[in-house]
This record gives structure tokens, sequence and C-alpha cells, in this order.
């Protein structure tokens, strides 16, 4: 069962001055261990597409359904999407508010009504998942290190045993090291059956982890397919995006220098090299 | 010229910088390259005084950033930028903003304005000039710091990770602009954790828990960081070129892409 867009569109403040389209004409399905990317400019609506996914927002008109249950229901229900999508915000670790690690990935479990007996074991699976030492439950989520602040919030949405996680610029701000390693965690949600849909401004990131690529421009999708497919497409700066350095250089050189078999020798190999690392 | 003599900082017992010895020279173009909680923002924070050494001095044109009397001129000198534009913006139009800076050092109002209309052209703004803050993209956000900053005429200018809040294309732009701020004549130390940033600047410095390990330049640092940071297929391409003897040192896209194309036709002209 997926999470489903029929012919959603969204307006900020309608009727008013500022009234601001932000979604048009979406549709839009994503089934159960996916691993899908949303890539798309500042403004270009993902972020909205994200809270529609678990019902912080209500489509203007068209529908959002998650699992077959409607978003914009007015009723009990909205507890029941909430619990299978997991949002994850961009900088999560700023909405810290708890004294100890323990408190803080416990705190959307027992809003969701797990017993206090089953608290204890729900958080430590949720600290395995993320991969954190279960040493860190005592401490103040505030002293940690960027990497494992970002982790625990990860592992408090982990906890409410969300089927879909969402995650909003995952990446950011993270060093090298630390962005490997929450791709890693993601690897492993997805060996737990997770279904994985993270919006980012990298399209490296995209390119060398998910499996489906979403392009937003302008509140519209403009692309929806795999990788290989959206790389030929070639359209990755029209589309407001920047594509990584070694894609945008052979670009730049095949549009001046139609023949690539050139004679000298060490700038052929060169020249081969760099066809081979963008094939 | 900024120097480090035996610099060591504390915080909270825990080491954070071990032992800095530096030398900056004016005209440098730096990049600081170090992961999370290497210490990168303390070392920037020392520069103006922000920070003071726990034991060990740091020198802005030999005045030490101990002397309380000295700060004045330290950061007349040093610019600083910080990761968060939001966190630096406090001007109610980007004009204001700029004009803000000037107001407090005392320049006339008549300089002010244009030294406003001058840095906005710097980071081709000028459109913006009347424009609330908060309307502003991150990217458009981080100009306007550096444009704030640099509307007071420091020597220095210290950025401590531009880039790393911002979108892919901003970050191009921060980098186009570091590099134009170079050209200007000042004195730019800029810190990163993104390893393909290195190609701008002549010199690096690796700093690894608090210590510095590579004082160089990018090729030679590649060595150092692999193992750290990993790899990155377009810093590997140009080692390779650097070893095939096809450049002589790392570039950005633009203009390896020119020196490439430029051997392609030589090379077809044969």
């Amino acid at each position: 069962m997926p999470i489903l867009f029929e012919e959603v569109k969204y307006v900020y403040d309608p009727r008013t001055p500022f009234e601001k389209e932000a979604l048009n004409n979406i549709n839009l399905k994503i089934s159960e261990g996916e691993f899908v990317t949303i890539l798309g400019k500042t403004g270009s609506g993902k972020s909205t597409l994200l809270q529609l996914m678990n019902g912080i927002l209500k489509p203007s008109s068209g529908t959002v359904s998650v699992d077959k249950i409607l978003t914009s229901r007015n009723d009990d229900s909205i507890f029941n999407i909430r619990r299978r999508v997991g949002l994850v915000f961009q900088y999560p670790e700023h909405q810290f508010f708890e004294e100890n690690v323990f408190k803080e990935i416990a705190f959307g479990p027992k809003n969701f009504g797990v017993e206090a007996n089953e608290l204890n074991r729900v958080v430590l699976e949720a600290v395995e998942m993320v991969g954190l030492p279960r040493t860190v439950l005592s401490k103040s989520p505030f002293n940690l290190s960027g990497g494992e602040k970002r982790k625990v919030a990860i592992a408090s949405v982990i906890s409410c045993n969300p089927k879909y996680l969402v995650f909003d610029e995952p990446t950011s701000g993270l060093d090298p090291v630390s962005v490997n390693l929450f791709f890693d965690m993601v690897k492993r949600f997805r060996k737990f059956g997770k279904t994985i849909i993270i919006v980012t401004h990298s399209v490296k990131e995209a390119i060398q982890n998910s499996e489906r690529i979403i392009v937003m421009t302008k509140g519209q999708i403009v692309f929806d397919g795999d990788i290989q497919t959206f790389i030929k497409s070639k359209k990755l700066i029209e589309w407001g995006m920047l594509p990584p350095p070694l894609y945008r250089l052979a670009w730049k050189i095949k549009e001046k220098v139609d023949d690539f078999d050139i004679k000298d020798d060490r700038l052929s190999e060169a020249v081969s090299l760099l066809k081979s690392m963008i094939n | 010229m900024i120097k480090f003599d035996r610099v060591y900082f504390q915080y909270d017992n825990l080491p954070v910088l071990k032992n800095i010895d530096l030398e900056i020279v004016e005209g440098e173009l730096i990049v600081l390259l170090g992961l999370n909680g290497s210490g990168k923002t303390s070392l920037f924070k020392m520069i103006n005084g922000l920070l003071k050494p726990s034991s060990g001095k740091v020198f802005v044109d030999g005045m030490d950033t101990k002397e309380e009397a000295l700060l004045w001129e330290i950061r007349k000198k040093v610019g600083m930028i910080f990761q968060n534009p939001e966190s630096q913006i406090v001007g109610t139009t980007v004009e204001e903003d700029i004009a803000f800076g000037m107001e407090n050092i005392g320049v006339p109002r008549d300089e002010m304005i244009g030294r406003v209309d001058q840095v906005l052209n710097f980071v081709k703004m000028s459109e913006l000039k009347h424009v609330e803050p908060h309307r502003l993209s991150g990217g458009q956000k981080q100009l306007l710091c550096i444009a704030s900053t640099l509307a007071m005429h420091p020597k220095y200018m210290v950025m401590d990770e531009p880039t790393s809040m911002i979108d892919p294309i901003s970050r191009e732009n921060i980098l186009k602009t570091i590099v134009d701020l170079h050209r200007l004549g000042k004195t730019v130390l800029f810190s990163t954790h993104i390893l393909d940033e290195i190609v701008i600047a002549p010199r690096v410095i690796y700093l690894r828990n608090g210590k510095i390990v590579f004082d160089g330049s990018p090729i030679e640092v590649i060595n150092s960081v692999r193992e750290e940071f990993g790899t990155s297929d377009f810093i590997e391409f140009q080692s390779d070129l650097c070893r095939r003897g096809i450049i002589d040192h790392f570039m950005d896209v633009e203009k390896l892409s020119e020196r490439l194309v430029d051997l392609c036709q030589s090379s077809l002209k044969k």
C-alpha cells in the first residue's frame, strides 16, 4: 500500500495578499520498500510535498493518502498516519527539549501509547538502529557532537516504528564522514523494511544512494525515473541544480571539442579517464 | 601577519586546540580543512579575540589578542563571517544591515553611502538594496554578511564554513566571491569540510583533533586526507592529471575545462 498523491494542489495563505501556490497538479505514488530522492532548488515545493505526506499540511485540492487513509480526514486517523510516516526535519537537533537522550527518544512512543515496560526495549532498539552506544542514553542531548545529535534526532523518530521514513535535507551541515555514516544507517533501515524518502539539494548523494529520483521545479514534478535516465536527461542546470563537478567538466569539454579521440598520448589518456568516469 | 605561537586551548577541560604554530602572511588565500569538531571554529575565533588561548599567544599585525585594549584595533582588521548567516544579520533592510557595522566603527555618512553601493555591486546584489533580509535566500544572506563585513574594510577576512548551510548553486557563488575577495587584495581564510572546495586555494591547512597535521598545497594534502575524508572523484581526477604532468595545480571546474579544451584543441591541430 502506497503513499498516494492525486491531483494535489497546495496554496499558502489563500485569499490573502500573500497567496502563493506551492504545488500544482501533483500525481505521485511511492510504494512500500522504495528509496526515493526528491531533488529541486529552494522554493520548488519539496518541503511542502513532505509536509503533506504526514498530514502536517492538508491539500488545498486533490487528495493525499497513506496506506489508503486520507490525510485530510478530521478524526483520529491522523495519529495512524503520523505513526506510519516519520518525518525528520532539517536540523532536527534544534528541536531537542528533554534532559537526557533516553527521554528524548522515548517521548514519541510514549505519546503514541507505548507502555512503560515496553519503552526501554523500544528506545534500545532505536539507538542500536542508528548506531549509537547505549552509554549515550544518560547524557544530555545538548552536549553531544553534531553527528551524534543528528543520530539521536533520527532515533527519536525511528522509535515510533514508522513504515515510511521521510528526511528533509538530512546531510545539511554534516562532514563527509558523517554523511557516509548517515547513508550506512539508511541502508540498515532498508534492511528493516523501511521505505525511504529523502529531500536534498545534493545531486551527488541522490545518484550515489537512491533508486528513484523525482525532480521538482515551481511546484511541479518535472522528472520521475531512475538514475541513468536522470543523468542522461542533462537538464540538471535547467532544473536549477548543480551536477557533480566531474560531470560539469565533461559536459563543458564536450561542448567545445567534438573529437575526443585526440592524438596527444598524455591528454587522450586523461580524456578517456574522464569519459570512463562519466559513463 | 597573523601568528599563532604555541597556542593551546581547552574548553570544559577538553583540549580543543593543541600547540598550534601558524603564520599567515598578507595577501594569502587559505583554506582550513577539517571534519566537524576538529577545532576549525575555535581556531578562527582566536584570530579576532572571541576566544583567548589557554596558553600561548595569537598576534594580529603584532598585536596580542589577549590585550583587551587592543581588541578594537584587532577587530577592525579582522572581519569574521560565520556559518549561519542568520546569526549575523541585524538590519531591517539589506542597506541598513551593511551600514550597521560601518556606523559602529565611525565611518562618515557620505562615505557609508558610497561603500554600501560598492560592496553590493561586488556581491552582485545591487538590486536587493532595499529588500528585507528575511526575504533573501540562504546564499544571498551569506553574501550579505560578506558585503557587510567587506564594507568595514578589514584587512583579513575570516570565514567559518561559509558554504556549509547553503545549496550547491549558492555554494559555487560564495566560492567565486571568495576568489574575488582575494583578487581585491584581501587576505582570506575560510574553513570547510567539503574536499572539493580546496581547489580554489593555493594553501591548505588540515586540522585533525585540534592539531595541524598538514600545511601545504592542495595537491600535497590529498594523501593525508584520504584516510579520514575518503575521496572525491573530482580531486582524484585532478591528482591523476598532475601525476601525468598535464596540469601543475588544482583548479575549479571552469578553469580546468578551459585548460583541457586548450590542450585538446592544440593537440588536434598537430
